[in-house]
């Protein structure tokens, strides 16, 4: 059964606080919990899968360097996921993407078909890479992570309405490079 | 034409967003807009195409090593807590376990190792004056376009003294043929223009390396040299080719004393720290250097070897304006 956002919160808290105690298992936990996830944001952010791996592996670094300075009252998950936002944001500016999306499709996902998927990875990856990165990623975490807008507001420690005008103005973007491609 | 208000009502039936979908009564005047109007009826099937599209992209695996990575960088506070990232080398380096082996396999592993050969490289650049060209060797201040040189180093020469061309070692590198095929090679040059290689080098972490006692003993080292010299450490650089990262010859090179001791030592981490580094350790220029044969060559080399242990290296290495030179005289060359 999916954890409730709170019952997410309070997992997170008790591994950190199991981390801080010296538990080495609890970062492995804190790993198995949020790896995937995070990756897979910085893949959207970035669409070079080495770049991914090199950010979440450098969040998770920076993460556990820094959680005895964490502060509990703010909910981890955000946390870890701004930070990943960030840092993607910073490979971003000092990375030029040798090898995008387009030329790293040989493994398919789960449950799609190989086309279907390969299709729909082409055309959303060039469609991301046509956003603003801030409106990309808001529009990551709304439609790759399932963040609520207050959930996407605390992560970029935005305002909603900043939420909502990004989105309202990444989504017609993307249309319109959809459309684009059609054509 | 559609208004904001309604391109929003439209786009919140349609991505149901959480927190912000529409109220019963938003949605029955989407419904409406709809059935009334064709400019709505085209955008809502287009907005349906980017959902589908989204859906139909999934989610990927992240690659197995990289939770071990992760793990393999981590000390729990009970034990001494790391500094910096790269206080985990050192983790690494006291182990034999095969998780340690793994995580040599990790791009970041290999390219700490490439840090060592990149001072290699810009040291023995900087001591043979790239004499191949034609023009005097360690000659700086000619004119470079785009580039604007420092005004003390305009027609300035170098003399004897900075360049130690009088070196034995450094006479015998101007004979070798591996060393000249190195800098005259295009992936070289490349590097030698880009930006971030070239603010690497007014880096004072980076030149700290150069002169420390642990890079030295580590270029001396037999178990660095092999390395160097393996195919496996050329498709290492061109790839993240995890088999080829359990080489005998690069885990006598982690377990190497002088080599942890490299690793641990302030400077080093820092220069790992350094945004430009990481800018330049991504840079393909950089990494098809680390690749190509001639580097290898030149790492195989004995006169190189020798050289770089020296103290003759290592004055070059803590000079500044020696660094300033070599760099104005790398950008010539690179034109």
């Amino acid at each position: 059964m999916e954890e409730t956002p709170a019952e997410v919160d309070e997992q997170d808290r008790a591994l950190v606080g199991r981390y801080l105690e010296g538990h080495s298992n609890a970062a492995g936990a804190l790993v198995d919990r949020y790896q995937q996830r995070l990756f897979n944001v910085a893949l959207r952010m970035l669409g070079n899968m080495q770049d991914a791996e090199d950010v979440t592996q450098t969040v998770f670094q920076n993460a556990f360097l820094k959680l005895d300075t964490y502060d509990p009252k703010y909910k981890f998950f955000s946390w870890i996921y701004r930070m990943t936002v960030n840092e993607s944001l910073n490979a971003l500016k000092r990375r030029k993407p040798v090898v995008t999306l387009e030329d790293e499709l040989a493994i398919p996902t789960p449950g799609s078909t190989a086309d279907d998927r390969t299709e729909a990875e082409i055309r959303v990856g060039a469609a991301l890479r046509a956003l603003k990165p801030d409106d990309r990623a808001v529009v990551v975490l709304r439609h790759f992570a399932s963040f609520s807008y207050q959930e996407i507001a605390q992560v970029l420690e935005i305002p909603v309405q900043t939420v909502k005008s990004r989105l309202f103005t990444a989504r017609e973007r993307l249309r319109l490079t959809l459309r684009e491609q059609m054509e | 034409m559609l208004s904001r208000d309604q391109i929003e009502l439209i786009q919140r039936e349609i991505f149901l967003d959480e927190g912000g979908a529409n109220t019963p009564g938003d949605s029955a005047r989407v419904r409406a807009l709809l059935a009334a109007d064709p400019e709505a009826q085209a955008l809502a099937a287009e907005l349906y195409q980017v959902a589908s599209a989204f859906e139909r992209v999934g989610e990927r695996a992240p690659p197995p090593r990289l939770k071990q990575a992760i793990l393999a960088a981590v000390q729990t506070p009970h034990v001494e807590r790391p500094q910096s990232i790269n206080r985990w080398f050192a983790v690494l380096l006291q182990s034999t376990t095969q998780r340690m082996e793994e995580m040599v396999m990790t791009k970041k592993a290999i390219l700490i190792g490439a840090t060592a050969v990149a001072a290699v490289i810009v040291g023995a650049y900087f001591v043979t004056g790239y004499p191949p060209l034609g023009g005097a060797a360690g000659t700086i201040g000619d004119s470079i376009s785009g580039v604007q040189q420092a005004a003390r180093y305009h027609g300035r020469t170098l003399t004897q003294a900075d360049v130690t061309l009088d070196n034995p070692q450094v006479a015998a590198l101007f004979q070798n043929h591996d060393i000249l095929a190195l800098v005259k090679s295009d992936a070289f040059h490349s590097l030698m223009a880009n930006q971030a290689f070239r603010e690497l080098q007014q880096n004072n972490a980076f030149r700290a390396i150069l002169a420390t006692e642990a890079f030295r003993t580590v270029m001396a080292s037999d178990a660095y040299r092999e390395v160097m010299m393996s195919d496996a450490y050329r498709e290492l650089m061109q790839s993240d080719a995890a088999r080829e990262a359990q080489s005998q010859a690069w885990r006598e090179l982690q377990a190497n004393a002088a080599f942890q001791a490299l690793q641990a030592n302030a400077s080093f981490r820092a220069l790992e720290a350094n945004q430009t580094f990481r800018a330049m350790q991504s840079n393909v220029s950089f990494q098809s250097l680390m690749a190509s044969s001639a580097f290898q060559s030149v790492m195989a080399n004995e006169a190189m070897r020798t050289l770089q242990a020296s103290e003759t290296f290592r004055a070059v290495a803590q000079n500044a304006q020696l660094s300033q030179a070599f760099m104005n005289e790398a950008m010539r060359i690179a034109e």
